[in-house]
């Protein structure tokens, strides 16, 4: 990206003054060799979304920000609908609350490394993962409805974990005000197989090692002991949730103009939060997150019942379970006031700081658990939410690595099987159906996490606690 | 004795790059003492050790002085009583030249921080001039630090060197080695500006040499000289990450421009052929690897053909084909397209340029492969065997020319996911093959078979509108019915589309699926008329 126009404030944070059409400034957080590295259309994507009726206080991207569709990914705004606020299905993104969770094994990597083989052989066995694959649940015209409305909720109470875990999970693990009749039946006919699916591209299923602890007294909040090993999950709301996305976006491009909304950009599709097509989104969306939060709360089933196998008495409890792609309802502080917006993250995480009520009575006085997925054969992280987090970018932080080499450009430069091999070298197993997958998700084709983390780190979004290592991989 | 790290990772450590290597220098030490600790020599010709744990190299320091010709015409001096200055003071530059005790202090001697913060290459010693090597390892670093300048009196004592005859003396392995290095390194063409800059160049690649101030035609080439295109295209490679033999065959690919009579400039006809000699006699040489000569050699020959594939007839491109043995080493022929990919990008204003020819080439190569050799061969005169395969593939490829006519699909890129683009005569054969171009996003076209036929239906307001309409209808009956499609048939009524879509159920054995496609973005989103009249419709699409 060209730094003239940006005003760099500190070594991880840069202002774009309002121009133009802009209603509010730019921030973006990152430091030199990031903001140098990012594709010209973060600016002018971020600088887009600030030109959007509502918008409050600024529009933010991350350290991992990139080039993505209206919103660059990594990119956060909030909205205030009694100023002409709006909610952009475009904003949200396609895989509506495509996000990680983790779980503690208890187990040591000494321990599992013997049945490292085993245990990837049967998760890649067991978790259907890529393209035209279906999970075991067919789910009725009543039960979509139902998991719908219920998120992780629904899947515990039909066996699928136990209460402990919606405790772990943003909203509780259900996600209020989802309208499953604003869900098309194209979308539900999209859905009807694929609940415990990991799907495909950069979604995964990860052994992780905690392999450093840079916070000791949130790792041990965390349950997060050096040498021991997690398990992480990356997938979202699979067919249902592009379906929404697609149809909404139609619909908010055709609308805008008869709601007095000019775009800059189609993909920037919106409509006022307080219009019925706002509130018809807004209803599709969470029944978009809460499918998410039971997808993942499915596939985690899966995970135990491979590890109730593998390794008889082994107890995998969550840690935490975070979303990306989300507009979601939250008070923040604006220039001393208290106000309710709507919060649009963009492969960007929530990351509540200590004592926001939103989280769970055992956390609230620590922060929130923050899940960095890195590329396949990289560093992951756990952060912790930060009191300083919640006057910037409202509470929000990195999500991942992000692309910095197109696919077309990684399966030029890497061979699947090349790949798999030299990962093994480095002790990383990894099952997947398709090697020119792998490929497209090559390591090297990703910026490098640690950096990205590092910047967050810095400029006051997140707090390191611990990082990990991947020991093997499951890639839809 | 005391325990040095020097060179290298001193100076990546004060750079803040990743140190890769160890060198360690031990002062006051004697051989016996050495295994004594458990040490394993192994230098030949220097005293080396290995570590007996770590296998890191120990060094003893040593000073060194030349006693003829050529790198192993040196004496050797290693005794406890050599100093880690005297050591330090044998090596090249100045940045190289600093050492590090155990402590973390360091030892500068030679102002070795001072050159690193003024970006500088400055030579230790008037004993650089003892090994020319170090005339490529100079040019080298150069390729590596792009802000970094070879200080005026090196440089000046780089030309004594080379007037003095010197280089003419290195031996060719050495030589292939420091430029295999260079071009692997962030910027290879300021490798080869410094050795032009002392006239070194001219003494070990000639035909390098020869290329700069040679023209070519303003229209195709805006940076005009032969010699600064060249430089773009290895530049171009090494942007991209590519192989090594990508690299060779990028730098020498035009050699045959050098040899064009200059009465004929800015043209050059018939210079592939002039090429491939010179690339033979250039790799016999300096003893250049079979992989990276052989695809330079097809480079050099090639690349004119490659540029214009899709004006070649069927049996030319399949001869193409034959000759660059894409059928038995795909991996070689991506590499092959790849450099074919640098010399188009290598030019002012054409690095974001639609280039077709590598997905056009994989597809006729495609359409070519549907062909069972060991069928043909067993139904002809034994005699004709390759003559009657050539003969089939030319027909395959001409009967998917026919089927495709002037309407093709390609990829282009997006940070993050895939662009897709279809191009034909009409907006509706665009449209098919934007839809063929989203299925090769996710399997091999040719895999598919069209067992079954889906009806589809859109409106939109507009023709971009229904672009996406159109994809997502698609990704949407894929996903629901668990199937692929490999053939499409569109009928446009104003924004009303009809449609069929031919298919069959997933296989992953079979399909190899790579992504699932989320859906169809309103992102560099594009329906209208390309110059030459045909129709283009694109977009990108989410994975």
């Amino acid at each position: 990206m060209k730094l003239d126009q940006c005003k760099q404030v500190s070594d991880v944070e840069w202002h774009i003054a309002p121009f133009g059409k802009m209603r509010v400034p730019a921030v973006i957080y990152a430091d030199q060799a990031l903001i140098a590295e990012m594709d010209d259309k973060v600016f002018e994507q971020l600088t887009n979304v600030a030109m959007l009726p509502g918008i409050v206080q600024a529009a933010y991207a991350m350290p991992d920000a990139h080039w993505g569709y209206g919103f660059p990914i990594g990119g956060v705004a909030a909205f205030d609908a009694d100023a002409g606020g709006v909610v952009s299905a475009g904003g949200v993104g396609f895989d509506i609350s495509c996000g990680v969770r983790t779980l503690h094994t208890g187990l040591t990597a000494d321990a599992i490394a013997p049945l490292k083989e085993r245990l990837a052989d049967r998760l890649f066995a067991h978790i259907p993962a890529g393209v035209g694959s279906t999970g075991q649940l067919r789910l009725g015209a009543a039960e979509m409805d139902a998991m719908l409305r219920g998120g992780a909720r629904w899947a515990v109470e039909r066996g699928y974990g136990s209460a402990a875990d919606l405790d772990r999970i943003e909203e509780h693990g259900c996600m209020a005000g989802a309208e499953p009749d604003q869900v098309s039946e194209h979308a539900k006919r999209r859905q009807r197989d694929e609940i415990g699916t990991l799907g495909s591209g950069n979604h995964y299923l990860e052994l992780q090692e905690i392999v450093e602890i840079y916070d000791s007294k949130a790792a041990d909040r965390f349950r997060l002991r050096q040498g021991e090993v997690v398990v992480s999950i990356h997938c979202g709301s699979r067919g249902l949730g592009h379906q929404i996305g697609t149809e909404f976006l139609k619909q908010m491009v055709i609308a805008a103009p008869g709601y007095g909304i000019e775009l800059p950009d189609r993909e920037l599709a919106c409509a006022p939060i307080n219009s019925p097509l706002g509130q018809s989104y807004l209803g599709a969306m969470r029944a978009g997150i809460n499918c998410a939060l039971a997808n993942r709360q499915v596939i985690t089933h899966l995970t135990r019942e491979v590890f109730a196998d593998v390794l008889p008495g082994s107890h995998l409890n969550l840690i935490y379970d975070v979303s990306h792609n989300t507009c979601k309802q939250e008070w923040h502080t604006v220039d001393g006031k208290s106000r309710g917006l709507y919060v649009h993250r963009k492969g960007a995480t929530r990351a509540f700081g200590p004592g926001h009520p939103a989280l769970p009575n055992d956390l609230r006085d620590i922060g929130q658990p923050v899940l960095i997925g890195g590329s396949m054969g990289t560093a992951s992280y756990i952060l912790v939410g930060t009191e300083a987090g919640m006057s910037r970018a409202f509470s929000s932080a990195c999500h991942g690595a992000g692309r910095a080499m197109s696919r077309h450009q990684a399966t030029r430069q890497w061979r699947g099987r090349a790949l798999v091999d030299e990962l093994a070298g480095q002790g990383i197993v990894i099952r997947s159906p398709s090697l020119r997958g792998v490929a497209e998700e090559a390591p090297g084709a990703y910026k490098d996490v640690s950096a990205v983390v590092e910047a967050a780190e810095r400029a006051g979004l997140a707090r390191k606690v611990a990082r990990l290592k991947p020991l093997a991989c499951i890639k839809g | 004795m005391k325990i040095y790290t020097v060179g290298g990772a001193v100076r990546d450590r004060l750079l803040g790059r990743p140190v890769v290597d160890r060198d360690y220098v031990v002062v006051g030490a004697t051989p016996d003492e050495m295994v004594a600790l458990g040490y394993q020599p192994v230098g030949k010709d220097f005293p080396v050790f290995l570590h007996p744990q770590t296998h890191a190299e120990y060094a003893l320091a040593r000073t060194e002085r030349k006693s003829g010709h050529g790198y192993k015409g040196f004496t050797v001096y290693a005794a406890p009583d050599v100093t880690l200055e005297e050591d330090l003071q044998r090596r090249d530059l100045t940045i190289n030249a600093m050492a590090e005790d155990a402590s973390g202090a360091l030892v500068d001697p030679y102002g070795g921080q001072r050159d690193l913060a003024a970006k500088v290459f400055r030579h230790v010693s008037a004993a650089f001039a003892e090994d020319p090597v170090r005339i490529l390892r100079v040019a080298r670093f150069a390729a590596r630090f792009t802000d970094f300048a070879v200080a005026p009196e090196t440089l000046a004592l780089m030309r004594q060197i080379v007037d003095s005859g010197e280089v003419d003396a290195l031996v060719p392995e050495r030589v292939w080695q420091e430029i295999a290095r260079g071009l692997m390194e962030a910027q290879p063409s300021r490798m080869f500006r410094v050795l032009r800059d002392c006239g070194a160049l001219a003494r070990l690649f000639p035909e390098i040499d020869r290329l700069f101030g040679v023209p070519q035609p303003p229209e195709h080439h805006p940076e005009v000289d032969t010699g600064d295109h060249v430089m773009l295209v290895i530049d171009w490679a090494a942007r991209q990450g590519l192989s090594l033999p990508v690299r060779f065959a990028a730098l020498t690919h035009d050699l045959g421009k050098g040899a064009t009579p200059p009465e004929l400039w800015p043209k050059h006809p018939g210079h592939e052929a002039k090429s491939v000699e010179l690339v033979r006699a250039l790799s016999e040489r300096i003893r250049v690897p079979a992989d990276c000569r052989d695809l330079a050699v097809a480079v050099a020959r090639d690349h004119g053909h490659v540029h214009r594939a899709l004006e070649l007839r069927p049996g030319t491109l399949v001869e193409l084909l034959e000759r660059v043995d894409a059928f038995r080493r795909p991996d070689r022929f991506e590499e092959f397209l790849q450099a074919c990919e640098c010399d188009f990008r290598g030019r002012p204003g054409y690095e974001d340029k639609p280039y077709p020819v590598p997905d056009y080439l994989r597809q006729a190569l495609q359409a070519a492969q549907a062909i069972e050799a060991a069928e043909v061969a067993r139904n002809a005169d034994p005699a004709r065997i390759r003559e009657a395969i050539f003969q089939a593939r030319s027909q395959a490829v001409a009967a998917w020319r026919s089927r495709t006519g002037d309407r093709h699909w390609e990829h282009f890129p997006h940070q993050a996911d895939m662009g897709v683009r279809g191009i034909g005569p009409t907006l509706a054969a665009a449209f098919e093959q934007a839809a063929l171009a989203m299925i090769a996003v996710v399997t091999e076209l040719a895999s598919v078979a069209p067992a079954l036929k889906v009806d589809i239906e859109c409106e939109a307001p507009d023709d971009e509108l229904l672009l996406v309409d159109w994809l997502n209808a698609l990704i949407l009956e894929m996903a629901a019915r668990h199937m692929l499609f490999g053939r499409f048939e569109v009928v446009l009524d104003g924004h009303r589309l009809h449609a069929t879509a031919w298919g069959e159920a997933v296989d992953l054995q079979k399909h190899q699926p790579v992504v699932e496609i989320k859906g169809a973005t309103y992102t560099e989103l594009k329906v209208g008329r390309n110059e030459s009249g045909r129709w283009l419709a694109q977009c990108v699409v989410d994975v």
